[in-house]
């Protein structure tokens, strides 16, 4: 070693000021707030004379790098002293170690790297909590933490530490002791700082996260609960973080696929025997898919990134196709019996009477997929945006759409299906635009949403045309009535927003160029989802009714957002996400009682659920002017018969005009020339078009 | 009235114990470390430069500590003169009303 700042030390007195430099630090950090606290209190009401109590002050805030560094000599000096070729340079029991900061952070931590690999290997467990205690020491220090982090085998020595420390204290249900759990929290904490403080370069951040990848393909449950017991998983940042969870969420997940999980409980050491409440309770708890599925929520791009990303509809099929685990006992190290998960597909090996299942906690897998859904906006009923993580986010929804298991298969639990029907609602334009595959492009694709020929909108996504992963996506949301009232109302709200500014402004190209067929069409998906799941004909009428309520009690400032007319549809679209999932109501199953009622036969509440939308689109663009008699306070009103019949006589005497010489006519300015046939067709045509859409309007002798 | 004072008296002097208690606790520490800070623990001027720059720091801190009990005494003298003032204002606007 050599250097102009080389200090010769003695090992064993640098250890004792390494020690008293931490204890000063420990005490001033406990005493010095008390001091100044108490003395300013009585100086700031008048009683004594001031005196400067920044040097205490200063000397807190120094005490801390002082410790740290004297710590990191300490350390440097003791590794000098047992390297078999530093023999013949020890004079007078002194070491040689440089002293300037940034040299010695930086050989310490490649020194504490070292040591921890050693003592991983061996379980010295010593000398893991003296290395832990140099992490804490430094959780500020980006620099040594990048040093640390950076190093080769860091990552793969702290992914084995659950499992070292498993085996010298785990006991019975309770794999990780008090203690362990301790340090797995502060070597956790660290990565996650490295991750956010920003201290790692391009080049470290990738192999590392690379690093963790691996550790965890070799040691998925030691890595898991390694993070189990850290920070919350928002903690790890958007960047290196974020990429990290997820890397260490495919690797999990991979070896849940694989059967290469094992979660080491001990199957001799319990008393109840393996299929006790406490034993469910305790794989729920110790699962690494659980723990890393939750982390990834609270993280939420980790979870966009595991189902958006390489791979994502396999493991959105794995989750929503065996939303369980099974294990196997199988023999361990001195012959124990440990828990194997295998396989979690009941139809593949192992099988027999020695495997037990348990389902995933529906909670946490419910919260994951609906993170992983939400894009750039934290909330429900985002506009998804135009960031690579929202491209992310379409394809990690177009994967849980195309992976939902039929409802002959599987009935999801009550929190996935939530889910599911909150993407229903973040994605209601992408799904219009599916159905009749309007949207330019090729099939079954997340693409950049263009505008007039440029790149102007959130990416949208186009399911495969025929409809079938669609249509199972539908049914099982539908298989709760409530939620399929629920997807009705949004995209009858939705509609009637689209045909409003189409009406006023013509026709898009983006995401599709008829959105609002589309979106009949996609109400009439819903309606054959419900029949497929052979909803009587009562339950299948009390759904419309649901949707028309929900349609009818929206104020007109709530659904006439129109935007400024330079690409109004497509402006259109994007603001139908904000009115999609959040304006449902929860329904009651007696919904006839209200606006409904009022149309004495199921055929003429066909003609309204028409209508309706339309007109309040119609009234909603300022097109025509609606009539006190059937409109109060911003809403159609057809609670009463009067009021019913008011509209219909509206209604009646407007349909056979053309869309652009209607009687009511209100304010043509600023609306666009009619270009083709269709904004020239009369109401009564459209009704019918978007009737059929809906699977609603049908001919009968001659008549609609 | 005059327990008024005392027992005013008496909380500061117990806070300002407090600070003593914390003042030494911190000179106790000090001093456990400045021993170890010498030739006999280290030789390079880097180290040197250090510990001189620690001893500058440290010798301000114990600078503070040495002046803190004259400030606690100013503290409880002066809880003191304001109880009494307050007393002394109460019994005045007792008798005028």
């Amino acid at each position: 070693m050599s250097g102009s700042d080389e200090v010769g030390v003695d090992p064993g007195r640098l250890s004792q000021a390494a020690s008293a430099l931490e204890n000063l630090r420990d005490v001033l950090a406990a005493n010095v707030p008390t001091i100044v606290s108490i003395m300013n209190e009585y100086w700031s009401s008048g009683a004594g004379s001031p005196i400067s109590l920044a040097a205490l002050q200063q000397a807190q805030q120094r005490s801390v790098e002082d410790a740290a560094g004297m710590r990191s000599r300490s350390n440097l000096a003791q590794a000098f002293m047992a390297e078999a070729v530093n023999i013949d340079l020890v004079v007078d029991g002194q070491a040689y170690i440089p002293w300037d900061l940034k040299t010695v952070d930086a050989e310490d931590a490649e020194l504490q790297a070292q040591q921890l690999a050693t003592a991983v290997n061996s379980g010295n467990r010593a000398q893991i909590q003296a290395v832990e205690q140099d992490l804490e020491d430094h959780q500020d220090d980006k620099q040594w933490l990048a040093d640390f982090w950076s190093q080769p085998q860091a990552a793969s020595s702290t992914a084995n530490l659950a499992n070292v420390l498993n085996r010298q204290d785990g006991k019975g249900l309770n794999l990780l002791s008090a203690s362990d759990q301790q340090i797995l929290s502060t070597y956790a904490r660290s990565v996650a700082a490295a991750c956010q403080l920003g201290g790692l370069n391009t080049q470290q951040a990738s192999e590392l996260t690379e690093a963790f990848t691996n550790a965890a393909s070799a040691h998925p449950w030691s890595t898991a609960m390694l993070l189990k017991y850290g920070p919350d998983g928002s903690a790890y940042g958007t960047g290196t973080g974020a990429n990290l969870l997820a890397g260490v969420t495919r690797s999990v997940l991979d070896a849940r696929e694989n059967g290469q999980l094992t979660i080491p409980i001990n199957i001799e050491q319990i008393d109840n025997g393996q299929h006790s409440k406490d034993l469910d309770q305790a794989v729920q708890n110790y699962d690494p898919t659980l723990t890393m599925l939750e982390l990834d929520t609270q993280n939420k791009i980790a979870a966009t990134q595991v189902l958006g990303g390489p791979n994502g509809g396999t493991y959105a099929y794995d989750l929503l196709h065996t939303p369980w685990a099974r294990y196997l006992e199988s023999e361990g190290p001195n012959n124990a019996q440990f828990l194997q998960a295998v396989n979690p597909d009941p139809n593949s090996e192992p099988q027999g009477p020695d495997i037990w299942s348990l389902l995933l906690n529906q909670n946490i897998v419910g919260s994951f997929l609906d993170a992983a859904t939400q894009g750039t906006d934290p909330g429900k009923a985002p506009p998804i945006g135009t960031s690579p993580l929202d491209r992310e986010a379409a394809t990690a929804a177009m994967n849980i759409i195309e992976n939902t298991p039929s409802t002959g298969t599987i009935v999801l639990s009550n929190q996935v299906r939530q889910a599911l029907l909150d993407t229903f609602g973040r994605y209601l334009p992408d799904l219009a635009a599916s159905v009749n595959g309007t949207y330019q492009g090729p099939n079954g694709q997340v693409l950049p949403a263009y505008v007039d020929g440029k790149y102007d909108g959130p990416y949208i996504f186009e399911l495969p045309d025929d409809n079938v992963a669609l249509q199972t996506f539908l049914q099982q949301i539908a298989t709760d009535s409530s939620d399929a009232a629920a997807m009705q109302a949004a995209v009858l709200t939705s509609f009637s927003r689209a045909f409003g500014v189409q009406m006023k402004y013509g026709p898009s190209s983006a995401p599709s160029s008829d959105l609002a067929n589309d979106l009949a069409s996609l109400y009439g998906e819903v309606d054959t989802a419900e029949k497929n799941l052979h909803y009587s004909a009562a339950q299948q009428e009390d759904a419309r009714n649901a949707a028309l309520n929900s349609l009818v009690s929206i104020a007109e400032s709530s659904l006439a957002v129109i935007p400024s007319p330079t690409d109004a549809v497509a402006a259109a679209a994007w603001n139908l996400q904000g009115c999609a999932l959040p304006l449902i109501p929860q329904f009651s199953t007696d919904n006839a009682a209200n606006a409904a009622a009022q149309f004495d036969s199921d055929e003429a509440l066909r003609k309204i659920m028409v209508a309706v939308p339309m007109a309040q689109g119609l009234i909603a663009a300022g097109i025509v002017k609606p009539e006190p008699e059937w409109y109060q306070d911003g809403k159609i009103n057809l609670n009463t018969p009067a009021a019913s019949a008011a509209f219909q006589s509206w209604w009646e005497a407007e349909k056979g005009h053309d869309v652009y010489q209607l009687p009511t006519l209100y304010s043509p300015p600023g609306r666009a020339v009619p270009q083709n046939d269709q904004n020239t067709q009369t109401l009564e045509t459209l009704w019918y078009q978007y009737g059929q859409g809906m699977q609603l309007a049908y001919q009968k002798d001659g008549q609609w | 009235m005059n327990d008024f004072v005392e027992e005013a008296v008496q909380a500061a002097a117990a806070d300002m114990g407090t600070v003593q208690a914390a003042a030494d606790a911190i000179s106790g520490a000090i001093g456990q470390v400045k021993p170890l800070l010498s030739g006999q623990t280290w030789t390079g001027p880097a180290a040197d430069a250090w510990e001189g720059d620690w001893n500058a720091c440290y010798s301000a801190v114990l600078s503070c500590l040495n002046a803190l009990p004259a400030a606690e005494s100013s503290v409880i003298a002066g809880v003191q003169r304001q109880a009494e003032q307050f007393v002394t204002q109460h019994a005045a606007a007792a008798r005028a009303s």
